[in-house]
């Protein structure tokens, strides 16, 4: 279970709106290599985890997770206030202000809404981790994309925060595929797949 | 009036502050150990910056209003009190 410290992971004050940056940054609220694709997929890859330290991993990551979804949020809340029609309709902000207005809704940045199809739950620990590993670089790769756009300092650096994150995770699913893999035969990790075969 | 409002956010940031870092080691000692967990110096670090946090914690709280709800100590519910931090509260 979760409960909620009612603080975010790391501060998000931004004073300049800017609805266009909003537009880009939402991607990582529900597009492809998201946050909200993180916490799901890991939350749900732990349930097939056959070994303690995937599944703390996984349990902690996703929860971290959590709580980059909600700075995402908090970005393009702050960038989207005290907007005027005008300012909506020149930044391009206006297709999806017609839809939500102002309020938060998992889409990608191309208006794509999220779906359970950006991610995987295989039921095989090598193959999900392999996922995992995959899924921080893309979602690093985005922040890198997201980087280049971004002239105001107040923004770029919670998405710093961010990304940085994204390499910290990366090398804690290596670990957790050395430890997965420590479990199996050396001499065929794909002999069985530990989460449904029974070795014998 | 301003002013105050102002200077009240101040100290507010002042005190979140080692909230934030403190519990920022908190959450990447996390996951260090998860795949360290016999890593004794971690172990210790894992302490250290455990107790630091809820130092931070305890200050804040004593002035600002709990950051969790377990821990409303008023006589009223100060848990719904804004600013949320989405909307740049306990930042």
């Amino acid at each position: 279970m979760w409960r909620y410290e009612k603080r975010l992971q790391y501060p998000v004050k931004i004073s300049q709106a800017n609805p266009k940056l909003a537009q880009y940054i939402i991607s990582q609220y529900g597009g492809p290599d998201g946050e909200s694709a993180a916490a799901m997929r890991y939350l749900s890859q732990r349930y097939s985890m056959p070994y303690d330290k995937g599944k703390a991993v996984l349990t902690d990551i996703g929860t971290e997770e959590l709580g980059h979804w909600e700075i995402i949020a908090s970005i393009v809340h702050q960038l989207t206030k005290n907007l005027t029609p005008r300012e909506i309709e020149e930044s391009g902000f206006g297709p999806y202000y017609i839809d939500h207005g102002v309020g938060i809704w998992p889409q990608a940045a191309g208006g794509a809404p999220f779906s359970a199809s950006e991610f995987q739950s295989k039921g095989d620990p090598i193959t999900d981790l392999h996922e995992d590993l995959a899924a921080e670089q893309k979602a690093r790769s985005t922040y890198d994309n997201i980087l280049r756009m971004v002239k105001d300092p107040e923004v770029a650096d919670p998405i710093r925060f961010l990304r940085q994150r994204e390499i910290v995770h990366f090398q804690r699913f290596g670990e957790a595929l050395r430890d997965v893999q420590d479990h199996l035969d050396s001499r065929n990790f794909y002999a069985f797949n530990p989460a449904f075969d029974s070795r014998s | 009036m301003m002013n105050v409002h102002d200077n009240q956010t101040g100290n507010e940031t002042t005190a979140m502050k080692p909230v934030y870092e403190t519990g920022f080691a908190l959450d990447d000692a996390l996951l260090y150990l998860d795949t360290h967990p016999d890593d004794p110096d971690a172990m210790e670090y894992y302490r250290y910056v455990r107790q630091a946090y809820e130092n931070a914690v305890h200050a804040y709280e004593q002035k600002y209003g709990p950051l969790m709800f377990g821990r409303v100590a008023d006589e009223s519910w100060s848990w719904i009190a804004g600013p949320w931090p989405w909307e740049g509260g306990k930042n």
